[in-house]
């Protein structure tokens, strides 16, 4: 027998996650430098994961725990390859002219 | 037993969301790029595993139990990499450490870079390509065909200066041996101070440009090319200099290596009365068009006359050809020429060329007249059109034995400039020696 407690644990869990991506979404836009950005991008991938595995149970279908793992898989390779461009990309500091 | 597994899936759920939250929270709300990475990393990638267990649980089937124990153990297996690989390139890119960290343990052994897209914020310093002006000879442009006006009559005395010091540029190349013949000739002939230069006005060829695969593999490739090309060159031309000049005791002589940006060169050769070259000597020390020779922009710099040795001749000078086209300094040409005291004896040919545009007449007959004045021998050739055929003007070259003109070549680029002949580059392949004043 079921408790019928899921989907409203499932709800609130939902809920919660929606209001944590505001301020990430807010670090995102106004992250001083390009890392805190970069950042923001990563742990928008992890709402994401979260959000894909409630919208699974929300609609009782475990297809979409599927698309968790895609997600994770990508933001993992995504966050490698931004490490890669910010280092790579960066220059060394302005020197002050000799004269 | 099912009621109890779902009570731990809903607490499971709701205490992973508020991790995640607070997380989400904490990359807000931490005052430094590596701290919102600690929030992000910890706490998302337990709230996140805490509910993927909890989605797990809550299914009950084996597949969903498994899919989600796969993604736990994914993002534990990844978040610590990425993490790393993040901070590390955060640090690299220079992103600022908060107020409250104590110590950087890994200054001086990490450089710390910029990274900005911003481009009145990257460091990269936009130098000019061109430091010099161009010269606008021939231009299609037509303010700047400007025939020889008030300014350009208002010119220095055409008395010649006594050649105090000459400066041969080391630059190595097929050429180099017999400009350096020259310069010593010349020295010798004047009593002139020599002073041998290497290594200036040269820099190692740097091609940002789209490379295809690996550009910038190949671009410092190139770049490591052509410095070790350059030292090459210049090592061997110091040391052919160096035996050059003890061969001749009574001269004085001296060697110099100076490792300068070709816009610092034309600082380098103030007090110079004469800059003596080797034809062909490019700025990247690889042999290189006309135009982007050393002695071209000197030419355009103006600081001293520069000769452009390709060949030695065995007898003295006898014929000098002045070349006037419609750019404005080719009104001084006889006037450098005087100046500089070269070929006395010379007879000299003024040869104009596109004597339709304006000022040409004039500055031909105004050369003519100066040089007579200071009893040459001058004879005017008919014009030369500007349709000329290269071979036609290279077989009336042939009996000169130098050449004064106003700069090495007068194309700049673009599509059309492939397929036009300048009279200054046939000019500068053909005849021996070559003046710019």
């Amino acid at each position: 027998m079921t408790t019928g407690l899921i989907p409203w644990a499932a709800a609130i869990a939902a809920i919660i996650v929606a209001l944590g991506c505001i301020p990430v979404a807010a670090r995102l836009l106004s992250g001083p430098s390009s890392a805190d950005r970069v950042i923001a991008t990563d742990m928008l991938g992890l709402l994401g994961v979260c959000i894909a595995a409630l919208v699974a149970l929300i609609a009782w279908h475990p297809a979409f725990l599927d698309i968790a793992l895609g997600i994770a898989l990508v933001g993992f390779l995504g966050a490698v390859a931004f490490a890669r461009l910010l280092e790579r990309a960066s220059v060394a500091p302005a020197q002050e002219p000799a004269e | 037993m099912r009621a109890a597994v779902e009570v731990l899936a809903a607490l499971l759920l709701v205490g992973g969301a508020s991790v995640v939250a607070l997380a989400a929270l904490g990359v807000a709300r931490l005052t430094d790029p590596f701290m919102r990475m600690h929030a992000a990393a910890k706490a998302g990638v337990a709230g996140a595993g805490l509910l993927l267990l909890g989605t797990g649980l809550a299914f009950g089937t084996p597949g969903a139990l498994a899919t989600s124990l796969a993604a736990v153990t994914f993002l534990v297996l990844t978040a610590p990499l990425a993490s790393h690989a993040l901070g590390r390139a955060a640090y690299v890119a220079g992103a600022p450490l908060g107020a409250a960290s104590l110590t950087d343990a890994l200054s001086g052994v990490l450089q710390r870079n910029v990274f900005d897209i911003d481009p009145a914020r990257t460091a990269r310093s936009w130098t000019a390509r061109e430091p010099f002006p161009k010269d606008t000879a021939m231009s299609a442009i037509p303010e700047f065909r400007r025939p020889a006006g008030p300014a350009a009559s208002a010119q220095p005395a055409a008395e010649p200066v006594a050649l105090r010091r000459i400066l041969c540029c080391l630059v190595g190349g097929p050429a180099q041996t017999e400009a350096t013949a020259e310069a010593i000739t010349l020295a010798r002939g004047a009593g002139a101070q020599l002073v041998g230069l290497s290594g200036a006005g040269q820099s190692a060829r740097e091609w940002r440009g789209p490379l295809g695969v690996g550009g910038a593999f190949w671009s410092e490739w190139l770049a490591s090319r052509s410095r070790a090309k350059m030292r090459e060159n210049a090592a061997a031309a110091l040391q052919e200099f160096q035996e050059a000049i003890s061969a001749q005791p009574g001269l004085d002589a001296q060697a110099r290596h100076e490792e300068a940006e070709p816009h610092l060169l034309a600082r380098l050769l103030a007090g110079h009365d004469l800059v003596v070259l080797p034809a062909g000597a490019g700025p990247h020390g690889l042999p290189c068009d006309l135009r982007d020779e050393i002695a071209s922009g000197l030419a355009r710099a103006r600081v001293a006359p520069v000769l452009r040795v390709a060949r030695r001749s065995v007898r003295p000078v006898r014929d000098v050809i002045l070349l006037v086209g419609s750019s404005e300094a080719c009104g001084a040409l006889a006037t450098g020429l005087l100046r500089s005291g070269l070929w006395a004896q010379a007879a000299i040919s003024i040869q104009p060329f596109a004597d339709d545009r304006r000022g040409v007449r004039a500055m031909v007959d105004s050369q003519a007249e100066l040089l007579r004045a200071h009893g040459r021998r001058v004879a005017v050739l008919p014009s030369l059109d500007l349709d000329f055929e290269a071979p036609d003007l290279r077989a009336r070259l042939v009996r000169y034995d130098a050449a004064v003109m106003s700069c090495l070549s007068t194309r700049h680029d673009g599509f059309l400039d492939s397929i036009r002949i300048c009279v200054h580059e046939v000019t500068a392949d053909t005849v021996p020696l070559t003046l710019l004043p």
